[in-house]
C-alpha cells in the first residue's frame, strides 16, 4: 500500500519517519524528493524505476530538442560553417 | 557515473549518438565557451535569417536552450584560468593548431579529469582526448 503521510519537522530538520523497530533506513534522493525504506531491495527498486523513469524523461527531451534542431534546418551544419558564424559575429562586433 | 563534454557542433548534430548517452547514463557535461559559442551562432543566423519561419524556429531554440541544459542535468564547467594557464593554451595552439577556444576547454577537461568528448569538429583527434562521434 502507498500513500502520503505528512509529519512536522523540527528546528533540526529531524522528522520521525513510521516504522517500528528499525535502527537504520536507507534513503533515495531525487532533487527534492526523498524515499526511506529499512530494506535495502526495496529501495534499490524505488532507485531502478526513478532513474528509468528520468532517463525516458531526457530522452524524451533530447529528442524534441533534435526535432526542433531539424526543422530549422541546423541538423546538418558543418564545424567549418559554425566557425565562420563565429567568426563574422565576432569580427563585426570589434571593427 | 563517466562524464562526457559535449562540444557546440553536438547541441546541432548527432541526434542518435547523444541519446545514446543518455540512454548509457552518462553525465554530459558543457563549459561557458560552448554557451557563448551556441548562443552567439544561433544569434547570427536569427540577425542573418530573412525567412520569418526559420527565425521563428531559431528564436525558439535560443529560447529553449536554458531548459535544454538544466532538463538534462548538463553540467556547466566555469573557466577561471591564471596567466600560466593562457600560456599553455597558446602553446597548446601552435602545436596543435587548434583556436584557443578548444585549448582552453582542453585545458579544462585535463583539470577537470574528463577523457571524453562528443565532437564532429576533427580539430579534436589532434589533442591527447577520446573523441566520441
Amino acid at each position: 500500500m502507498s500513500g502520503i503521510i505528512r509529519r512536522k519537522v523540527d528546528s533540526k530538520g529531524r522528522v520521525v519517519l513510521p516504522f517500528k523497530d528499525v535502527r537504520e533506513v536507507l534513503i533515495v534522493k531525487s532533487g527534492d524528493v526523498i524515499i526511506a525504506s529499512p530494506k535495502r531491495s526495496e529501495i534499490e527498486r524505488i532507485l531502478r524505476i526513478i532513474e528509468e523513469y528520468n532517463k525516458r524523461e531526457k530522452l524524451k527531451i533530447a529528442e524534441d530538442w533534435f526535432r526542433l534542431v531539424e526543422e530549422a534546418g541546423l541538423s546538418e551544419i558543418e564545424e567549418s560553417k559554425i566557425q565562420e558564424i563565429l567568426k563574422k559575429g565576432m569580427l563585426r562586433e570589434v571593427v | 557515473m563517466k562524464r562526457i563534454f559535449i562540444d557546440t557542433n553536438a547541441f546541432f548534430r548527432g541526434r542518435e549518438r547523444f541519446l545514446k548517452l543518455i540512454e548509457d547514463g552518462y553525465r554530459l557535461v558543457t563549459c561557458t565557451i560552448v554557451v557563448y559559442e551556441f548562443l552567439k551562432v544561433i544569434d547570427e543566423l536569427i540577425a542573418e535569417e530573412k525567412d520569418p519561419r526559420r527565425r521563428k524556429l531559431y528564436i525558439k531554440l535560443k529560447n529553449r536552450f536554458p531548459s535544454l541544459l538544466e532538463d538534462l542535468d548538463i553540467e556547466i564547467l566555469s573557466h577561471r584560468i591564471s596567466a600560466q594557464e593562457i600560456r599553455e593554451a597558446l602553446m597548446i595552439m601552435e602545436e596543435k593548431s587548434v583556436d584557443i577556444g578548444d585549448a582552453l576547454i582542453y585545458l579544462l577537461l585535463k583539470r577537470e579529469k574528463i577523457r571524453e568528448i562528443l565532437t564532429y569538429d576533427d580539430d579534436w583527434k589532434r589533442l591527447n582526448i577520446e573523441v566520441t562521434q
